[in-house]
């Protein structure tokens, strides 16, 4: 009798046990990936902000670094604590030579780093003379970005990021070259003939695209 | 044989027992909901200070003048550069779209909902001999849940 | 005989009563019915609160990608202004990049994705580009904003959430 107690009482708890381990097996999951839901959207918000607020900043350095050479600052200048209203973002600016004004050719290198996220914009800018006084003519060019973490202050990095720049810049060289040396009649025929390989939604208005692209194309 | 049941004081106890558990889950799921909503409008606070920001770029230099708080809404608003008209898929002025209830209901109602204002903050600032360049703080606000919200983002915007 | 054989014979089998047994049913529908009601509930509040979070997170992707390369295109070829300098929106915007090749970027309704397709400037087919820009885009829409073509405005809608941005050419 008692051991039929027993036994009884082991077959309750056991049943018990069960069901606590079974509750307790679905619950914890649901709880975890709920806790998860709200904090990784949190996180990949702040994660965009800061990779907007790194290239805003990093704008902002380049706009910064025309306003100083336009207040006739010249030579070579590394400046790693500028600030963007609390941001900090690092100028580099390169002489690379003469024009054929006389004006200085400059590398201009601008680096926002927040947290892990880095943005670079490199261009090229010509400094003229100040005549008589500043401000000064500046002209500014061919803008290029990159979230590779180089260091602008670096030569090798620089000569890096010169080359990937470099190879588009050789591209644009031939889609330049081409448009200069054709005439709009071909160069109206080349665009046009790629109509029918385009995705549906283009071929639509790429008639009056390729009226654009022929107004404006270079010419020799 | 005794055989043993559940007595009501062990039913009772085992159901406070579950309520007690589900209740701090159920809270875990409006708590996830509400990161969820907050991280929305942060986000769209991040776009929408950027997109202020490249318009201040295309826009005159000597326009850009300061808006002072509480700010400007972007629902129901005169035209402005950054955010009204917004779209027209016409071609004409005849179909522009503005953020209004009619135009664009959901995202006048989002909006609304959260008073979403933005104001600037303009300051000209010189780092040379005769440079020019305007510092703006861009500051967009909101409110959630009662809360007063704000999301600020600076641009130097250079006259060359 | 003893008390407990005696109890034992009455009491030869041990078993429910139909009253025991029609009331722990009743208790056990009630008490199950109001768990599983709630986790219906939860699960519908659950899926809406994932909906949300992807369309947030698909917004921010698709944002994050075109920003990158119109920030150094070099013109907006389409759309733009409106003869009565009005601006001009459509579902896909065509530029210049910083090569001087043609690129654009369109909506495909069917599949909610944002496709790429290079266009050579020069000889060469039109490429889309296998990966989309973004997904689960339910609507775009592209606008001219400015007389020198520089500034295009960008509104994305996934699943009733909005974004709004905008990206200044920087290049010629």
């Amino acid at each position: 009798m008692l051991k039929k107690l027993r036994q009884y009482e082991s077959t309750r708890k056991g049943v018990a046990m069960v069901m606590v381990i079974g509750l307790v097996a679905i619950m914890m999951p649901v709880i975890f990936m709920l806790s998860r839901i709200g904090g990784s959207q949190t996180q990949l918000a702040i994660k965009y902000h800061e990779n907007l607020v790194a290239e805003t900043v990093a704008f902002s350095g380049s706009n910064a670094g025309l306003s100083r050479l336009q207040g006739n600052i010249r030579g070579y200048q590394d400046l790693p604590d500028e600030t963007s209203g609390e941001e900090k973002f690092s100028l580099n600016l390169r002489p690379t030579g003469a024009g054929f004004f006389g004006q200085t050719l400059y590398f201009l290198l601008t680096r926002a780093r927040i947290k892990t996220h880095n943005y670079i914009m490199m261009a090229e800018a010509e400094q003229f003379k100040p005549e008589p006084s500043p401000p000064v003519l500046v002209i500014s060019r061919d803008y290029w970005n990159t979230v590779e973490p180089y260091e602008i202050s670096l030569m090798a990095d620089v000569l890096s990021m010169q080359n990937y720049r470099g190879m588009e810049l050789l591209r644009l060289e031939e889609t330049r070259t081409f448009e200069r040396k054709s005439t709009e009649q071909q160069y109206k025929s080349e665009m046009d003939s790629k109509k029918s390989s385009l995705p549906a939604p283009l071929q639509t208005d790429w008639d009056s695209i390729v009226t654009a692209l022929v107004n404006e194309k270079l010419s020799e | 044989m005794i055989r043993r049941g559940l007595s009501l004081s062990e039913i009772i106890i085992a159901l406070a027992i579950a309520v007690m558990v589900m209740v701090p889950v159920t809270s875990m799921f409006s708590t996830s909901g509400q990161q969820v909503q907050k991280s929305r409008n942060f986000s769209f606070a991040a776009g929408l200070a950027r997109r202020i920001s490249q318009h201040l770029m295309a826009m005159p230099f000597e326009n850009i003048v300061e808006v002072p708080l509480p700010g400007l809404a972007m629902h129901d608003s005169p035209d402005d550069v950054f955010f009204n008209p917004l779209l027209n898929f016409s071609t004409s002025q005849s179909g522009v779209k503005k953020i209004t209830a009619s135009d664009m209901p959901a995202l006048y109602g989002f909006l609304a909902q959260n008073d979403f204002k933005y104001a600037l903050s303009v300051s000209n600032v010189s780092f040379g001999a005769g440079d020019e360049i305007k510092s703006i703080s861009i500051l967009i606000t909101w409110k959630e849940a009662g809360r007063n919200m704000i999301y600020r983002t600076h641009v130097y915007v250079s006259s060359v | 005989m003893s008390m407990y054989r005696l109890f034992k014979n009455y009491r030869g089998r041990a078993a429910f009563t139909m009253v025991e047994i029609m009331v722990g049913a009743t208790i056990l529908a009630v008490i199950g019915g109001m768990v599983a009601h709630w986790f219906v509930m939860q699960r519908q509040y659950q899926k809406r609160i994932l909906a949300i979070s992807d369309a947030q997170q698909n917004i921010r992707q698709a944002s994050w990608n075109m920003i990158q390369e119109l920030r150094t295109a070099r013109n907006l070829i389409y759309p733009r202004l409106n003869a009565d300098k009005s601006i001009r929106s459509d579902t896909k915007t065509i530029f210049k990049n910083f090569s001087g090749d043609i690129v654009c970027y369109f909506h495909d309704a069917a599949t909610g994705q944002i496709r790429r397709c290079l266009i050579p400037n020069g000889p060469g087919a039109p490429v889309v580009d296998k990966k989309p820009v973004g997904s689960g885009i339910d609507k775009v829409a592209f606008t001219a904003h400015d007389i020198g073509n520089r500034l295009v405005g960008i509104y994305l809608e996934s699943s009733g959430t909005v974004g709004l941005e905008s990206v200044y050419l920087l290049n010629e």
